[in-house]
């Protein structure tokens, strides 16, 4: 095998702890409640048969290999379940799933569970499904790959998994990394396709809408070069990922980037939950790489702080009316 | 064997995630040698959202549209009828209905006999539902410079009646 397959499969399949994963598990099972809060009242809106986009038309888009929700309510008639019934105990058997999920208890199972109950909402939501939900169903189905039970789990404290690095939890994180450089480079190029990223209207028309104006900011028709310089650092921000994030260098930087730029997104065009879950699968997917490049940064910055401390303290105190020597 | 498997099933999970960010997924369906590739990716990407297309916001920031309907009882009496989102996160949802909406001719008047449908449903009394669809024009920073102002412009319309 030559040099550069053998190198990327040894830092492919490098074992790796699997608290990063226990720790996503837990933030995207709670985040995928959270977001259930704001729709508690929509949900028949959103996913029933006579929602606003109604099963007859999802259905039709969903492959027929794969079930939908009309298919399970047909199947639950038989036993005298309405549709709406049908729609609300799929619901709780999500949220049941999610909880376990959260606490740990037979995480595999439950994350394939969860994903696939996801499935059939993203089939029944239709046209309502939006970056949020594609990004919450792509972080569960890593889930499902991923040993996310070997860490802050019921299953460790029940002995069914052990808290050990694995080639398991070091591939699949290596994997969800790859997945968002991919992520980031073709939403960058795409942008970059057009003209009005590079012109500042995308920044300037994003934060005009009136769907998604948050603050006035019609000032910045007055100062072009700020919606110009912001959709430039956008660009900047997702095609450079694919290179500046596996540079120890510079992955600290375009972390903090992006992560700024869903700040940005969440704060000016109020759409918090989307950003969320940006933040949490970068943060699950590089955090722990960055936090060791923090830490072996103030590893190197010590041993100077230290010999300027020893420096200073072999320098005698100056005494009252005598000059230090 | 066991890493074997894995590495080439995360092989495969890349490779169907190129096909569509690098657009060869287009470009395969067209040859019939490759139907059953795009198939299998099609059926992939509907099944984990993995390989899609990520350009959100891209090229551009279409203008929202704005759905409004009027409702009509078998006495002729009128009144409006719009969604009304309960909150922040049903509005974005919405949102991205109207776009998904927008996105074929075809799908236009599938959305809009559903919406028609869900006001007939909400409102028993109600005999003919019109829809019609606006979108929201932002003007260039220049153009908002000189005065121009963001303005609902026409995009579509269409009536249900229920006999």
């Amino acid at each position: 095998m030559g040099r550069f397959p053998s190198r990327f499969l040894a830092w492919f399949t490098a074992p790796a702890s699997p608290r990063p994963l226990g720790i996503l598990r837990i933030a995207l099972a709670a985040l995928c409640l959270v977001r259930l809060i704001p729709l508690r009242d929509s949900v028949l809106a959103i996913w029933g048969p006579y929602g606003f986009v109604q099963w007859a038309i999802t259905r039709a888009t969903v492959p027929a290999i794969l079930p939908h929700l009309g298919d399970l309510a047909h199947l639950l008639s038989s036993f005298g379940v309405a549709p709406n019934e049908t729609v609300w105990l799929v619901l709780g058997l999500q949220v049941a799933a999610l909880v376990g999920l959260l606490l740990g208890w037979r995480s595999r199972t439950l994350a394939a569970a969860a994903f696939a109950l996801d499935v059939l909402f993203l089939g029944a939501g239709g046209g309502l499904v939006y970056g949020m939900d594609v990004f919450v169903h792509i972080g569960l189905f890593y889930l499902v790959l991923m040993p996310c039970g070997d860490a802050f789990s019921l299953d460790v404290r029940a002995g069914r998994r052990q808290p050990s690095p694995s080639v398991a939890a070091g591939v699949t994180r290596r994997m969800l990394q790859i997945q968002l450089a991919l992520v980031y480079v073709s939403s960058g190029f795409e942008k970059a396709a057009g003209p009005t990223w590079w012109n500042g209207d995308a920044i300037w028309r994003s934060t005009m809408l009136p769907v998604f104006r948050q603050l006035d900011l019609s000032f910045l028709a007055a100062v072009p070069a700020v919606p110009i310089v912001s959709g430039w650092l956008v660009l900047l921000t997702e095609v450079g990922y694919g290179l500046a994030i596996w540079s120890r260098r510079t992955r600290g930087a375009w972390l903090a980037a992006t992560l700024g730029m869903h700040l940005f997104i969440g704060a000016f065009l109020g759409m918090w939950l989307f950003a969320s879950v940006m933040i949490l699968l970068n943060l699950g997917a590089f955090g722990p790489e960055v936090l060791a490049d923090l830490a072996d940064l103030a590893d190197a910055r010590r041993p100077r702080a230290l010999a300027a401390a020893q420096r200073r303290r072999s320098v005698p105190a100056p005494v009252l009316g005598l000059p230090a020597a | 064997m066991k890493r074997i498997v894995f590495g080439l099933a995360a092989a495969l999970h890349f490779f169907l995630i190129l096909l569509v960010v690098s657009h060869a997924r287009a470009a395969i369906s067209s040859r019939p040698g490759l139907s059953g590739l795009a198939a299998a990716s099609d059926l992939y990407g509907t099944l984990t959202l993995a390989n899609r297309n990520f350009g959100f916001f891209a090229p551009e920031v279409t203008g929202d549209l704005v759905v409004r309907g009027v409702l009509v009882d078998a006495s002729g009496a009128r009144r409006p009828w719009s969604f009304s989102p309960a909150n922040r996160e049903m509005q974005v949802r919405l949102y991205s209905m109207a776009g998904h909406f927008s996105q074929e001719e075809d799908h236009m008047d599938l959305f809009a006999r559903s919406w028609a449908v869900r006001a007939m449903n909400e409102n028993p009394e109600v005999v003919r539902v019109e829809i019609s669809v606006a979108q929201n024009d932002v003007p260039t920073m220049a153009e908002y410079r000189k005065g121009r102002r963001i303005e609902e412009r026409p995009f579509y319309a269409t009536s249900f009646d229920l006999h």
